[in-house]
């Protein structure tokens, strides 16, 4: 429509389409009480007055058929009606979306969100391939890792690169199995026992928790160390690191089952043979990503017989800390 | 063994400590290869020696200063909670 009068246009809606010079239509300026002064429950017969002017000619289509509400609050019927309600949908969306864009610029700085993102881009079969190398390595021949431009290829298409998924489903899985072994164990606390208690209670669970973390910290921090002290060039990043350091939770896990079906042989057996091989597995892994190129390693230079011990020193850690970290969980 | 995280912070600052109370003139001037500024090679590895002198350089000069506050802030939680 086009009011010849008053050189002004109209959308379908009888909603004045701004002019230049005119003042722009403010959506969302100030919703409260005055703006809607006029809005009744009648739907767009005249446009919504979002805060012209009441005193607009070109809202006097609106004004009139909206007298139901003299100067009160809309009441929450606003919200039926299909445009208010898109644009409340549409408001939320964009605050929703500039929310998240404001949290992943803050948090970009102190963890690297696409990095870790890489580390949980895995799928079943990946999953399957990584746990049945961590039991038994043995048989497999290509530990090679392949890249595309400076970066490894992502876990779900390689099945010997490192991913974050199985160390952290191994490390909530430990410490419930940790409480699991606690629970069904009885220890006698005083000196004559009158009833066996046990030792399980919720705040253990938190103690191991934090146990685990910790020693994690600690492994991955003097390995850090010892590669900064002995400077070794690798390409290994901090969160390779950790991946390596959490596999062996999972061999924790299967030794703890082990050893609660039968009590010190199954959980000493069980044990031995996931230490040797995990150790199979990361002195395998390590070999390819320590050295930065090829698996080979001559042992005349003085930097590869670093590599070599630093290998076999990280290598040798893994059993070492299985035992320390669930011996006092079987009796 | 049950660890919190608290005492592993304590256990850093402890270590750190150790490392910043190291004293300059009556020690480790007198460490055989202290003074090893001098001692660059480009593409020589340099020695174990080399980088742990960088090392207990280096943390003495960032956490000096910072360490200060930090042993007030657990020596006071120490009196207080025990």
């Amino acid at each position: 429509m086009y009011d010849p009068q008053y050189q002004q246009q109209y959308d379908i809606y009888g909603q004045p389409v701004p002019q230049q010079g005119g003042p722009q239509p403010q959506l969302f300026e100030d919703t409260s009480g005055q703006a809607y002064n006029n809005y009744g429950n009648q739907g767009y017969g005249g446009g919504v007055d979002y805060g012209y002017p009441n005193t607009r000619q070109g809202g006097q289509q609106g004004q009139q058929a909206y007298g139901a509400y003299p100067g009160n609050m809309p009441g929450p019927q606003i919200f039926q009606d299909p445009m208010v309600a898109n644009m409340a949908m549409q408001y939320g969306q964009s605050l929703a979306s500039q929310g998240r864009e404001y949290m992943d610029k803050k948090i970009e700085k102190y963890v690297s969100t696409s990095q870790i993102k890489y580390y949980f881009a895995v799928d079943t079969h990946y999953v399957m391939k990584k746990l049945q190398l961590l039991l038994f390595p043995y048989t497999h021949t290509d530990w090679s890792v392949r890249y595309e431009q400076d970066t490894p290829v992502q876990p779900r298409h390689e099945v010997n690169a490192p991913d974050l998924y199985i160390p952290l489903m191994a490390v909530v899985t430990y410490i419930l199995v940790a409480g699991l072994c606690l629970g069904l164990q009885k220890s006698c606390v005083t000196g004559d026992c009158p009833e066996l208690l046990h030792r399980f209670s919720p705040d253990v669970l938190g103690m191991q928790a934090s146990s685990a973390l910790v020693w994690l910290v600690l492994e991955i921090f003097i390995i850090l160390a010892t590669l900064y002290v002995t400077a070794i060039q690798t390409h290994i990043k901090t969160l390779d690191l950790l991946a390596f350091s959490s596999y062996k939770y999972v061999g924790m896990i299967v030794s703890l089952l082990a050893g609660l079906v039968m009590d010190s042989l199954g959980y000493y057996g069980v044990l031995a043979y996931c230490s040797l091989s995990l150790v199979v597995f990361m002195f395998r892994t390590l070999r390819w990503q320590v050295q930065g190129s090829g698996g080979t390693m001559e042992a005349y230079s003085v930097g590869n017989k670093r590599r070599l011990y630093l290998l076999l020193f990280m290598s040798g850690l893994q059993p070492l800390m299985m035992w320390w970290l669930t011996h006092h969980l079987v009796a | 063994m049950a660890f919190g995280v608290y005492s592993l912070l304590e256990a850093a600052v402890l270590c750190l400590n150790a490392v910043c109370v190291l004293n300059e003139e009556r020690f480790l001037s007198k460490l055989p290869g202290w003074g090893g500024s001098h001692v660059q090679g480009f593409g020589e590895e340099p020695g174990i020696k080399t980088q742990i002198f960088h090392f207990i350089r280096s943390v003495k000069t960032v956490m000096k200063y910072p360490l200060i506050p930090l042993n007030i802030c657990i020596i006071l939680f120490k009196l207080i909670f025990g």
